[in-house]
């Protein structure tokens, strides 16, 4: 597994990974088991392994929460693996705790999801 | 009878010497206790601080108090007479014969109206005790009205972007990561239109006037307060509940900081989210859905339960239906150790099973067959009580391909709005609903089945059991009924604004005229009575 999402509170589950091998799935407390998206291409899986090293992900903490009280946030969990080094991030009480890193790593996943889409829809993809 | 100044007799002609400040000491025991003859022999004695002159002329101090943020505060002065004026009219009222207690019940009376011309208490911003939100709270006596209200801005915000044609969902939104997984799959051309959506387009105004009348109509005129003193329990507090929120940035004096993702109309979002600041009622933010000032889609009161085909015999899922029924409804208060049933009066949440009989077969003996097997796997999946909180609500027939066999409605079944009961943690409220192994709701975080809430004290401050975790039709478990416990911080505020801690929750009492029945003063009777002696 490269990259993975989880996204917990007391009425819902989802997550979302991207596989080495390309897989791109998504899961769900009411859906149970992975389910595919659609496949990236091998150049995405090198560009989003870059941009998880490139945004500063192994060197984040652990845990991030908000200052204060919060009631019915969600907790996000980002868990990496690029060659030898893994790490995982929990963020607490989103959207109210923002780690920039994790931002800017978000919009990169999308404009390579989006970059993969593309490609297969237009019949080009193939990961495996 | 209304104490008249002109019954005050000439100077010349009032009571004096022992016996009358016997009298005297007698009247403020009985009117105010210990502490009012305390403070009059302490006020007869030494210069008033108010004015220096040696019988003070203002009112004692009423209790200090905490604001809800550690500090003490002292309620200002609330009345123009001195307790000596006070016990002056007290003799006075018993010379005249009305004794000790009709001159306690006229002196008390003219205190309350005292209380009540001196108009409004508060207004004044509050945290409650439970470190959650913050809100404003002021008290009328003359109309009433206990007002609580809500201050803040609004920040709309796309729950989707797209930009060189990249889709990207707002962070932490599944809704939106998984809608945008399929639009990223459609042609160019097509995915503007789907985002739009997913976007705010002149609704916004119309989003803000439907959230305060959410919120002002969930949280207003649920319970009443009144004043448990004698003579004094007329003296009622209605709770009304104003919200106002306005598009732009929170000022530094308002309350909530309220961001708000637009999503589609169908969508439930579950996004929900109030965050506060210990000790300042005017640094909390919420995060809501746009559709959260409407009940929620996916209603967490309903679960189905499905039968296999032609038969009225659970099926595997059905089996796993209720299994999860009877572990999110579980009884959030104690079982009766002798008996095995709950405790009157703090039953777990009712279940009502509407069923549907086998296409085909006598409905009657289907419908009983199918709410009998539900039942004997709810009591299998341990829920308590069974044949007391399990009834058979509805009957009707499936249609022949279909599978859903019966549908399980907890307690009213209403949906939830989520904004109303975001709207409960500004005012101070905990969440109620419970998390567990095999339930609908689940999470690595939150409170167990019977859990006491953040606001448990403060409904047992307002003489209640206390407030627990349980997925029940409370507005800030799984539902949107306002019950007692969740006016436990208004309760609180309305302690802290009027300066009295001697409320409690119903309705007022009527207080009956102080006046005693005098010679000949007996009611008219009607015109040839029945019972006539003739």
């Amino acid at each position: 597994m490269l990259l993975e999402q989880r996204i917990e509170r007391p009425q819902l589950f989802y997550a979302r990974r991207v596989r080495n091998d390309g897989h791109y799935e998504e899961t769900s407390e009411r859906q149970g088991g992975w389910r595919p998206v659609f496949p990236l291409r091998p150049q995405d899986v090198r560009e989003l392994a870059e941009a998880i090293v490139d945004c500063g992900f192994f060197e984040l903490q652990p845990e991030y929460a908000p200052k204060g009280t919060s009631i019915g946030g969600s907790d996000v969990t980002w868990s990496a693996h690029v060659g030898s080094q893994s790490h995982a991030v929990l963020l607490r009480g989103v959207p109210d705790t923002r780690v920039p890193a994790i931002e800017r790593l978000e919009q990169r996943l999308a404009e390579i999801l989006q970059g993969a889409a593309d490609a297969f829809r237009e019949g080009g993809a193939s990961a495996h | 009878m209304e104490s008249k100044d002109t019954n005050r007799p000439a100077e010349s002609t009032r009571a004096v010497g022992p016996a009358a400040g016997n009298t005297r000491l007698l009247l403020a025991q009985r009117l105010a206790g210990n502490r009012a003859v305390t403070a009059w022999v302490q006020a007869s004695r030494t210069p008033c601080r108010g004015c220096g002159g040696p019988c003070c002329e203002h009112e004692e101090q009423g209790p200090e108090r905490s604001n809800g943020l550690g500090a003490l505060s002292v309620v200002p002065v609330v009345a123009q007479r001195s307790i000596g004026q006070w016990l002056e009219e007290g003799v006075l009222a018993i010379e005249s014969g009305l004794g000790v207690a009709g001159a306690a019940c006229q002196l008390a009376l003219a205190r309350k109206r005292d209380f009540i011309a001196d108009g409004l208490r508060g207004p004044e911003d509050l945290q409650a005790p439970t470190g959650i939100g913050g809100f404003r709270a002021q008290y009328d006596p003359a109309s009433k009205k206990l007002t609580i209200t809500l201050d803040g801005g609004v920040t709309f915000t796309d729950g989707m972007t797209i930009a060189g044609g990249v889709v990207t969902p707002t962070a932490g939104l599944p809704v939106a990561i998984k809608a945008a997984n399929a639009i990223m799959l459609l042609p160019p051309d097509k995915r503007a239109e789907a985002v739009a959506r997913w976007h705010w387009a002149g609704d916004d105004e119309a989003w803000l006037g439907k959230f305060q009348s959410v919120v002002q109509a969930a949280w207003s005129e649920k319970f009443q307060f009144h004043r448990d003193k004698e003579y004094w329990t007329d003296l009622e507090a209605n709770v009304e509940v104003e919200v106002h929120m306005h598009k732009g940035p929170k000022a530094p004096n308002e309350h909530v900081s309220l961001t708000v993702f637009k999503v589609p109309d169908d969508v439930s979002a579950g996004v929900g989210v109030v965050h506060s600041m210990t000790g300042s009622p005017l640094e909390s933010t919420m995060t809501l859905a746009s559709t959260d000032v409407a009940p929620r889609t996916d209603n967490l009161l309903r679960r189905d339960i499905s039968f296999t085909p032609s038969s009225d015999a659970l099926s595997s899922d059905g089996a796993n239906d209720v299994t999860v029924i009877a572990n999110t409804f579980k009884a959030g208060n104690p079982v009766c150790a002798m008996c095995g049933r709950m405790v009157p009066g703090l039953e777990g949440p009712v279940l009502t099973i509407n069923v549907l009989g086998r296409a085909g077969a006598d409905n009657a003996a289907s419908c009983a067959a199918r709410f009998q097997a539900i039942k004997a796997g709810l009591a299998a999946a341990g829920f308590v009580d069974v044949d007391a909180r399990v009834r058979m609500g509805s009957s009707g027939v499936e249609a022949a391909t279909a599978t859903v066999g019966a549908t399980a409605v907890a307690e009213g079944g209403v949906a939830q709005i989520v904004a109303a009961h975001e709207a409960g943690h500004v005012f101070g409220l905990g969440d109620q609903y419970a998390v567990g192994a095999g339930s609908a709701i689940t999470s690595t975080s939150g409170l167990g089945v019977g859990a006491a809430a953040k606001h448990d004290q403060l409904a047992k401050d307002m003489g209640l059991p206390g407030s627990v975790a349980e997925n029940n039709d409370n507005i800030m478990a799984l539902g949107s009924v306002v019950r007692p416990e969740a006016y436990s911080t208004f309760f609180w505020a309305l302690k802290q604004v009027s300066g009295l801690d001697d409320w409690v929750l119903g309705p007022p009492i009527p207080v009956a005229s102080c006046e005693p029945p005098g010679p000949g003063d007996y009611p008219t009777p009607p015109p040839n009575p029945t019972t006539a002696v003739v």
